[in-house]
């Protein structure tokens, strides 16, 4: 803990939007019984904020493999690039309500994407935070180890606002039910997984 | 039910009629188990089901109670271990291999889900979702030859039915495949990414053409350079 701690101080922080922090919550909320993973887009900050998330890209619930990731990337980063946005990394909230850990297959993939970008993200959902009205993410920086991914902590903050309020009156306006993730998109090509039309209720 | 969305008051209410219904039960004790796993209480959880595996050894349900509370627990390896040993005495559980497989697909063991998926689809063979899950992982194992042939096999099985993962995951293969020169003819490669292109625009002209042009630039940006794909390199509308 005292090791993350003194990790955290010299990593910088990272700011997430009332809008990113919402919606991926909203997918967990949408999935509570399954693991569920999503892509975080923004722009790399300045002055000891290293990045922005000002939005995200729900892909899946319950387990994963890199086809479906690696196609819905090339679609994510066509769609960041119309908005002067970058792939930061990646989110996740994991099945039983007290596991924090990082999937295997996610710490491969974030340390491909820090190889190729420079940097990677990942979020991790942490219930007891959430719980007690804190920010629900841990957040990590993924490097590629000598021995596999490597994470080190990193501090997240809200960029702005009343967030829970927001994802009270979200939760309570149904917009769960809207929100459509990159899986059930392959399931009916009809549903919008980039959820263009989503909006935050914020009263 | 009441245990999936937790509302205890559904959970006390229903629970309490059933042990005054049926109070020396097997069914109940293992119900009971389920409402401790819900509340948290993975001790007496335990305790109940090693009493009942005691007096009952093959009682199904209570060797899958340990293993979901093993994974409530957060403690995968064991989980993974309780299954394994489980299905040594239960080898044609189909749930139970794809569970495992899901287990050691999220442990990052991908050779290990393999096997798994294997016996999936020894039980289940015309299931094109499975084939698509298993050329998923041999995908994902970097043996892209082999999970091309099982995305070619998933789609000839689909019968008519949009089979669109296993299209995307044809393109995706056949690129690589192509990228890395693999030793397979060229035009096949170049035939079927083709045809898993056509397909796929044409079930997205069908349901949603607002993304067509995104995801026909995502799957242009696949292929390697146009001077390898010879006289097919023409853009498609």
């Amino acid at each position: 803990e005292r090791k993350r701690e003194r990790e955290k101080e010299t990593m910088g922080e990272v700011q997430i939007s009332t809008l990113a922090y919402v919606k991926a919550l909203l997918h967990a909320y949408k999935r509570s019984t399954a693991s569920v993973t999503g892509v975080v887009v923004g722009k790399l900050g300045k002055d000891g904020c290293r990045m922005e998330v000002e939005d995200i890209f729900p892909l899946t619930h319950g387990s994963f493999l890199y086809p479906e990731v690696e196609m819905a990337l090339s679609i994510i980063r066509l769609l960041c690039a119309k908005k002067q946005q970058v792939v930061l990394g990646f989110y996740h909230g994991n099945e039983a309500r007290s596991d924090k850990s990082i999937p295997a297959l996610l710490g491969t993939l974030g340390a491909q994407l820090e190889e190729k970008c420079g940097s990677s993200l990942l979020l991790v959902m942490n219930n007891a935070q959430l719980a007690a009205g804190q920010m629900a993410f841990d957040g990590y920086f993924i490097e590629k180890g000598k021995d596999g991914p490597v994470e080190k902590s990193v501090t997240v903050r809200f960029a702005s606002g009343d967030t829970s309020q927001v994802l009270a009156n979200c939760i309570k306006g149904g917009a769960a039910d809207v929100l459509v993730d990159y899986s059930d998109h392959l399931d009916d090509l009809t549903l919008d997984w980039t959820n263009a039309s989503f909006q935050l209720h914020a009263s | 039910a009441g245990l999936d969305i937790y509302d205890a008051r559904i959970v006390s209410t229903h629970f309490d009629a059933i042990k005054g219904r049926f109070p020396n039960s097997k069914r109940t004790l293992k119900l009971k188990a389920t409402v401790l796993e819900g509340q948290g209480h993975f001790e007496n959880e335990e305790k109940i089901l090693k009493a009942i595996l005691k007096d009952e050894p093959t009682d199904v349900v209570a060797r899958k109670r340990r293993v979901a509370m093993l994974k409530s627990q957060g403690r995968h390896d064991q989980a993974i271990a309780a299954l394994n040993t489980y299905l040594r005495c239960f080898m044609a559980d189909e749930e139970a291999w794809l569970d495992l497989a899901n287990m050691y697909i999220r442990a990052g063991l991908i050779e290990q889900a393999v096997f798994c998926l294997e016996d999936v689809l020894l039980a289940d063979r015309y299931n094109m979702h499975m084939f698509t899950k298993y050329a998923d992982a041999m995908y994902t194992q970097g043996d892209y030859i082999t999970a091309k042939k099982y995305y070619v096999y998933s789609l000839s099985i689909s019968s008519g039915v949009r089979n669109i993962r296993a299209l995307f995951g044809l393109c995706q293969a056949c690129s690589v495949l192509e990228i890395t020169k693999a030793a397979v003819p060229q035009t096949q490669n170049q035939r079927l990414f083709e045809w898993g292109e056509r397909t796929i625009i044409r079930h997205y002209l069908t349901a949603d053409k607002t993304k067509l042009d995104t995801v026909v630039t995502a799957l242009m940006s696949l292929r390697p350079d146009d001077a390898t794909l010879g006289n097919s390199s023409k853009k498609k509308k």
